[in-house]
């Protein structure tokens, strides 16, 4: 009767160890880099030279599209969250890195309630449209993986006021199978490692799926209203009139 | 002695002004707004952070 009991506690303990273990385990840190397509880039100059706009204007322009740089994205996993952020650069010609557009602010994704939270410094925490994929059997090789092509349009602000849409080309891997990937695309059956539209690419450089360091994700503050799409639309409407009315006006 | 007494705090002079340029050098923010506006005439982040970017 003992040795029952012995072994039901030792198999309780072991299995304690391997679940405490295996929570431990689900932690992953995954670099991107984003960087500025070249065909649009030549194609942006090309139509450039035909517009009409001062000389000191193009010259601005075509400054800012050739010193464009890429920047490093980071995405912590742990568990059913992630947290992604850009790593901040140093701006040199104009003060401004057009890479940097790419990703601008944090976001941060729980996966059980499949929301995404980009806490922006200038708009507050604005919560993001759920993007529906659709999956494709295209597939392509990124860093050994099998990757399979998803798309998906993306609601996004428009300076006129107006919403517009663009197309998001999506490669994830199957093989892993953690359903997060850069800024606020996720939702997928396993790891996205790129992510591409006209402008600009997103693509895994670095994937540590153990990593030793600690894996900080950073959540929204509990306290801070976190706002619909359309309300943000709004203050966008009057902050770029606004801007107009008061300093650079057309 | 005097001539060399002399260079060295002038020189010290001439750096201290340039470093004050230096820091109050900013680009106009009309122009950085036209510019800006020409690069990402559609997406309003990325064309707030381009004028942000240049404190504006």
């Amino acid at each position: 009767m003992m040795k029952i009991k012995l072994k039901t506690y030792l198999f309780s303990f072991c299995f304690s160890v391997l679940a405490f273990v295996n929570a431990q385990d689900k932690k992953s840190i995954i670099t991107y880099q984003s960087s500025l397509n070249i065909t649009y880039r030549d194609s942006f100059i090309k139509d450039l030279e035909k517009q009409k706009l001062p000389m000191h204007i193009k010259q601005g322009v075509f400054d800012i599209y050739m010193s464009a740089r890429p920047i490093d994205i980071i995405l912590n996993i742990k568990n059913n969250e992630s947290y992604c952020y850009p790593i901040k650069v140093l701006d040199d010609t104009f003060g401004y890195n057009m890479a940097s557009g790419v990703c601008i602010n944090d976001y941060y994704t729980n996966a059980t309630s499949h929301k995404t939270i980009e806490m922006s410094d200038n708009l507050g925490y604005i919560l993001c449209d759920p993007l529906e994929w659709e999956i494709t059997n295209t597939k392509k090789t990124i860093a050994t993986y099998t990757c399979y092509k998803a798309t998906a349009s993306e609601r996004l602000f428009s300076r006129k006021g107006d919403i517009y849409y663009k197309t998001i080309t999506a490669w994830f891997t199957p093989k892993i199978p953690l359903n997060f990937g850069p800024k606020n695309y996720n939702g997928l059956p396993g790891l996205i490692l790129e992510v591409e539209w006209d402008m600009f690419t997103i693509t895994a450089t670095k994937i540590n799926l153990n990593p030793n360091e600690k894996v900080t994700i950073k959540k929204p503050n509990p306290k801070t209203k976190v706002q619909t799409f359309e309300q943000v639309n709004n203050y966008i409407i009057e902050a770029e009139k606004s801007r107009k009315a008061e300093k650079y006006g057309n | 002695m005097f001539v060399f007494g002399v260079m060295p705090s002038s020189n010290a002079k001439a750096i201290e002004t340039e470093k004050i340029d230096a820091v109050e050098e900013t680009v106009p923010c009309p122009y950085v707004f036209e510019v800006c506006d020409v690069v990402f005439p559609d997406d309003y982040r990325a064309f707030d952070s381009c004028m942000q970017s240049n404190g504006c």
